[in-house]
């Protein structure tokens, strides 16, 4: 069920450039809401349902992010990564410099939060958790809206 | 890189060295020996030091030998010119070797790489700073010339060395993307410490995902009562300028909660012609009737039945547009 609506979020509208734009987030996760209620019909319970609208809200953000951000392509693949894989498969990822920064815990803090974050220098780090601070941002104020909305009526 | 390292050895040892022999031999030279010590650093750095322990003289023999012919002067070769020279001759030639040498500090850095290429490298860290201070005085050349990436130039009082450079330019990276952060952040504008920032910062974020997680709670629970369906959006977006106004007017107090002048706007911009095919050029025009649309979907449903039954031929034409352009996005 899932797999389906984060394929068609994956059908990016070929926008080659970095800089997502709030009209086609918004196009893609209002498509990715109604495929998470067209499979199963809402399923079982409002919070099994919740669970699927949250990851359907991190791919379109990941996916209209674009490829070039680290951030949306580890989000991606935690996303799409089914539970119970990632343990049994022998790790194919290569860890590239894990920096060992360990003393400074707001550092660690940081590299908790933003995914893709385990292994980037410091500078790397600000960068992509300014951009996903961006992201975030809109893609909260869009479900924000759509939930406003569809209360008002 | 190099010549700069070598340079800071050089002084280091020989300086020392300097120190000492001259406190050994103070009565001879008293008259001399504030400007001697002064000398001594670039008598040194002129020379190529291979032997700790040069004596006084040799060293000032060597001042000499080097601002004649600035080439490393040996044990040997500085005996020779101490038997060439009778001592009061020294004294006075010194003087004024010493003032052009004063004056001649850049010609001087600049057979720096010539000269030192054969002294070992003996880094010492408490002339560091003596020699940084005289670099950076004399040029700031030997800096820009280093084979770098980033051209960095050191400012005056700071520290030359390539490791500090680097790391300077990491700081100022950081600074930078710290700025950015601020930006973005609402309400760090006062807040001055990186620490704190990154504290900001990391309460924003996590803030935001909890937001995330109640607002798609919130549409959870909201959502089945939600039909819209985007297949059958988009065309009607379209195929709203056949009509008009006419059927949205009368519809309109149906749908009284909206405030009507957002309505009109988003269907004035909908009907503007030559747009056959949303296309993702009218990226405004999408967002605001998607998100429009959406709350507007319970009642299109007895809506579209009208539009069926009045014009099902430019239905057609406009489904195969918005088909072909939703057949481009889906895999």
């Amino acid at each position: 069920m899932y797999r389906r609506s984060f394929k068609d979020t994956r059908s990016s509208l070929g926008s080659p450039n970095p800089n997502f734009s709030k009209p086609m987030v918004a196009l893609r996760f209002l498509r990715a809401l109604s495929l998470v209620r067209r499979s199963g019909l809402g399923a079982c319970s409002p919070s099994y349902r919740a669970r699927g609208i949250r990851r359907a809200a991190y791919a379109c953000m990941a996916a209209s992010a674009g490829p070039r951000r680290a951030w949306s392509r580890a989000l991606l693949r935690k996303i799409r990564r089914r539970p119970g894989r990632g343990l049994r498969r022998p790790r194919a990822v290569i860890w590239r410099h894990r920096p060992v920064g360990g003393g400074d815990r707001l550092e660690v803090a940081l590299r908790r939060l933003v995914p893709g974050g385990g292994c980037m220098e410091y500078c790397r780090l600000l960068e992509e958790a300014a951009d996903y601070v961006k992201c975030l941002a809109m893609q909260v104020r869009l479900m924000q809206t759509i939930v406003d909305s569809a209360s008002h009526v | 890189m190099y010549s700069t390292q070598q340079s800071e050895g050089g002084v280091g040892t020989s300086a020392s060295a300097g120190i000492v022999s001259d406190e050994c031999l103070g009565n001879t030279w008293d008259s001399l020996s504030v400007v001697q010590s002064m000398n001594f650093t670039e008598a040194n750095r002129i020379t190529s030091h291979r032997d700790i322990r040069l004596p006084l003289d040799h060293q000032l023999s060597g001042l000499v030998a080097g601002t004649a012919t600035l080439s490393p002067s040996d044990k040997g070769r500085s005996h020779e010119d101490m038997d060439s020279f009778p001592s009061s001759q020294r004294h006075r030639h010194n003087k004024r070797k010493i003032d052009s040498v004063q004056n001649q500090n850049v010609k001087v850095e600049e057979q720096h790489d010539v000269l030192l290429e054969s002294v070992k490298d003996q880094s010492g860290k408490d002339e560091k700073k003596q020699n940084n201070e005289i670099s950076n005085k004399n040029s700031k050349g030997p800096d820009a010339s280093k084979d770098d990436y980033i051209h960095v130039r050191a400012k005056r009082g700071q520290a030359t060395n390539s490791h500090s450079l680097a790391e300077r330019v990491r700081r100022e990276k950081i600074s930078e993307r710290m700025r950015l952060l601020q930006d973005l952040v609402p309400g760090c504008n006062k807040i001055n410490g990186k620490a704190m920032m990154l504290d900001e910062i990391i309460n924003y974020v996590q803030s935001l995902q909890c937001q995330v997680e109640f607002l798609s709670m919130k549409l959870a629970a909201v959502h089945p009562e939600m039909t819209f369906d985007l297949e059958r959006i988009v065309p009607k977006d379209v195929l709203q300028p056949c009509y008009g106004g006419s059927a949205v007017l009368g519809f309109s107090p149906g749908m009284s909660s909206f405030p009507p002048h957002l309505y009109a706007s988003a269907f004035q911009r909908i009907t503007q012609p030559g747009t056959p095919c949303v296309a993702p050029t009218s990226r405004d025009l999408q967002q605001d009737s998607l998100l429009q649309v959406s709350h507007l979907d319970q009642h299109l449903s007895p809506w579209q039945n009208e539009l069926h039954i009045m014009n099902p031929a430019p239905c057609e034409v406009a489904t195969d547009h918005i088909g072909s352009f939703l057949m481009a996005q889906t895999p």
